[in-house]
């Protein structure tokens, strides 16, 4: 599904990505961990395509594509979704509305047809109902106003509205209490399939106790130091990241 | 602010050809006032960019044409179907439609059932009744407000009176539609338009300038509206002149107590177009509201002046305009808000905001408040920028084109203002206007 080699990213001149090299396959959830700042969310960022980034080095094939050729519109419609650890505001945009622009886009992408105002909204009670989304937030601005917990179940929502084949969480459990994690954990849980497969960052390992990871990465400054099975989670819980250095 | 002779000489020219035309109705009453708006033109002249209300926008281009005055040559041969686009979608209200500043009866329709409402033209009225349209005039004095006021008092020739009597509720919005076409040289056109609303009374009227053939002509209309006591007003402006065309236009409104002016003025064509608002706030407990959206592509200059003039105690003013600007065009936003010594308790508020969507485009924006009372609260708030980078990333990231991510960015920034638009029909109508300039469809909307 996704195959890094050698990746190395700059900002701003200073290379944050130092050579990362990742294989997923379908059916997989990986965890990203590492302490603030050794380039996780930089990571995310680039897979996705945000443009500030300099690839200095390296490839990544993500399907049957050279990703990095691939304008940010395209890499989504062909299936890779970052769920923002910082998602944005936008005034004057309902959620509702954004989304069905953005389902429609991936269907026009695959030759299918717009979907109908009436399905479309049978589609977002089904998805709201797994992520036990709040109706009123879809008639809001995407995110204006929302608190920290429903901008991320924001992002999930969407996720599930767009069934990505690789999902990228970044951070998603940050801002949520133990009950909407449970929640959106549970959520993912019920999207995950042998087709899709999943990247979890996160710097704790609260999460990884609800989405069990086939595979833990500790990212630090720009590199894969160690990887791992689940139990990788623990030792880090337990013993900090001062012993990797 | 001396205008040189042979640009006058153009204006000379045209006034004498119009009392030429006139004959024995040069004697009219009319006609003096006529007469004493033309020679505040002459004595004035153009203004220059020297002047401050006029610093950012370089009308020469204008003032250095001769334009024709518009004849009633062939209004006869339009019909309904060739206007139909300019109109609004399954219009039941009342509709005056003038073709280059001439009443087209034909394709209007002011018989209005409603008892206390009276809708009229100008050319007709000044037949039948010239007194009390003059008395009205005389009131308002504007051709001491700008130059280009005067040059269409000098000129006044026909226009849209609507008066409404007390306590009377227009039961449909009104349109006053004026057209305009491609003529072998440039013509000036000079509209007219008087409303009067007295106590308890309200309308709502749809003013649209727009055109049918594209080319090059200047319009250059003056409407005027009072607002009595307890009576409201919401006032709807469209301009959509043509690419080449010029377009200067004068609001004149003055408000008594507890009455409630609402503007929307949507500017998207013209070459050099400028709209200027003045509102007199002559009462306690008045209620303003200006709203604006300029949208600006190519080489165009669109430029919004507006003067808030808050003469009493107890007003509120609420004004908001959003521009946004691309290619090479250039925006101009001036808002001046007067708060007299009297005018304690003035709540005031403005803000403009400007998009600017390529490296060329430009606005010039001035907020100005003067304020000569004590126990009032004024704000204003101006913001120029891109769009934001962010927001485009998030929802390129969702499959959606960069193209279409910056249209509904820019439609959002636009709706803050459409969404005001009370009426289905005229919303649409302008929504139509916005989305072709992002090169969109109705159902980028739905
Ligand atoms: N826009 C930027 N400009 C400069 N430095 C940046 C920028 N974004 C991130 N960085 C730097 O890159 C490093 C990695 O950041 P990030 O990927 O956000 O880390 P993490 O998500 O692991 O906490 C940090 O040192 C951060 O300061
Ligand atoms: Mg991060």
């Amino acid at each position: 599904m996704l195959e890094i080699k050698n990746l190395h990213a700059a900002i701003e001149g200073n290379e944050i990505l130092k050579g990362i090299n990742l294989k997923i396959n379908a059916g997989e959830i990986h965890a990203i961990m590492g302490p603030n700042g050794s380039g996780k969310s930089t990571l995310a960022n680039v897979l996705a395509g945000r443009e500030e980034y300099e690839i200095t080095g390296g490839s990544v094939r993500f399907k049957d594509n050279d990703l990095l050729e691939l304008n940010p519109e395209d890499r989504a419609r062909e299936g890779l979704f970052l769920a923002f650890q910082y998602p944005v505001e936008i005034p004057g945009v309902s959620n509702s509305y954004f989304l069905k622009t953005a389902y429609n886009e991936k269907r026009k992408y695959q030759g299918m047809e717009e979907i109908d105002a009436a399905d479309f909204l049978m589609l977002m009670k089904e998805k709201m109902k797994l992520i036990e989304m709040d109706q009123a937030l879809m008639n809001r601005p995407v995110n204006e106003g929302f608190s920290g917990g429903e901008k991320k179940r924001n992002e999930i929502f969407q996720m599930a509205v767009l069934e990505p084949k690789l999902a990228i969480l970044d951070e998603t459990d940050s801002g949520l209490d133990i009950d909407a994690l449970k929640i959106v954990a549970n959520g993912v849980n019920k999207l995950r399939s042998k087709d899709n497969a999943y990247i979890v960052v996160t710097h704790y390992q609260r999460l990884l106790a609800y989405i069990i990871p086939d595979f833990v990465h500790v990212l630090y400054k720009g590199k894969i130091v160690k990887s791992g099975g689940k139990e990788l989670a623990l030792d880090l819980e337990k013993k900090g990241y001062d012993w990797l250095k | 602010m001396q205008t040189d002779k042979t640009i006058l000489q153009s204006y000379i020219n045209n006034f004498q050809f119009l009392e030429r035309g006139l004959k024995k109705q040069s004697n009219d009453p009319i006609h003096d006032l006529r007469k004493t708006a033309f020679n505040h033109l002459l004595e004035k002249g153009f203004p220059t960019k020297r002047e401050e209300e006029w610093r950012f926008t370089d009308i020469s281009p204008i003032i250095q044409e001769s334009f024709i005055l518009a004849e009633e040559n062939n209004i006869k041969e339009f019909k309904q179907s060739d206007i139909i686009q300019l109109m609004f979608k399954d219009w039941a209200g009342p509709l005056l439609v003038f073709i280059n500043g001439n009443y087209a009866e034909h394709l209007s329709d002011i018989n209005t059932a409603q008892a206390g409402l009276t809708i009229d033209t100008m050319l007709s009225l000044l037949k039948k009744d010239q007194k009390s349209l003059l008395d009205t005039f005389t009131e308002f004095k504007t051709y001491n407000e700008n130059v280009f006021s005067a040059l269409n008092t000098a000129f006044i020739k026909d226009g849209s009176i609507i008066k409404l009597e007390k306590n009377v509720i227009a039961d449909k919005p009104i349109h006053l539609l004026y057209i305009s076409t491609k003529q072998e040289k440039p013509q000036l056109i000079n509209p007219r338009n008087l409303i009067y609303l007295s106590d308890n009374s309200q309308a709502v009227i749809i003013e649209s300038h727009v055109n049918l053939t594209d080319g090059q002509y200047f319009n250059n209309p003056v409407t005027e509206i009072r607002i009595a006591e307890n009576a409201r007003c919401n006032h709807i402006r469209i301009q959509d002149e043509s690419s080449e065309a010029f377009h200067i236009g004068s609001i004149f409104v003055d408000q008594k107590q507890n009455s409630h002016y609402f503007s929307t003025s949507l500017m998207f064509g013209g070459k050099i177009a400028r709209n200027n608002i003045y509102t007199n706030l002559d009462g306690e407990g008045i209620e303003t509201i200006l709203n604006g959206l300029y949208m600006g592509h190519d080489d165009q200059l669109i430029d919004n002046h507006t003067f808030i003039n808050h003469a009493k105690p107890h007003c509120e003013s609420h004004e908001l305009y959003q521009g946004i600007l691309t290619d090479n065009a250039k925006g101009v936003f001036s808002g001046k808000i007067m708060v007299r010594p009297d005018a304690q308790k003035t709540d005031a508020k403005q803000s403009n905001n400007c998009l600017l969507l390529s490296n060329e485009a430009r606005i010039n924006s001035k907020p100005q408040l003067e304020i000569y009372a004590d126990d009032v609260r004024c704000t204003h708030g101006a913001t120029v920028g891109q769009l934001n980078q962010d927001a485009i990333f998030y929802l390129r990231s969702r499959g959606i084109t960069w193209q279409r991510a910056k249209n509904i960015l820019t439609y959002a920034f636009a709706e803050q203002v459409v969404e005001g638009i009370g009426i289905d029909s005229v919303r649409d109508y302008v929504n139509d206007i916005i989305l072709s300039r992002l090169k969109e469809d109705m159902n980028f909307i739905k």
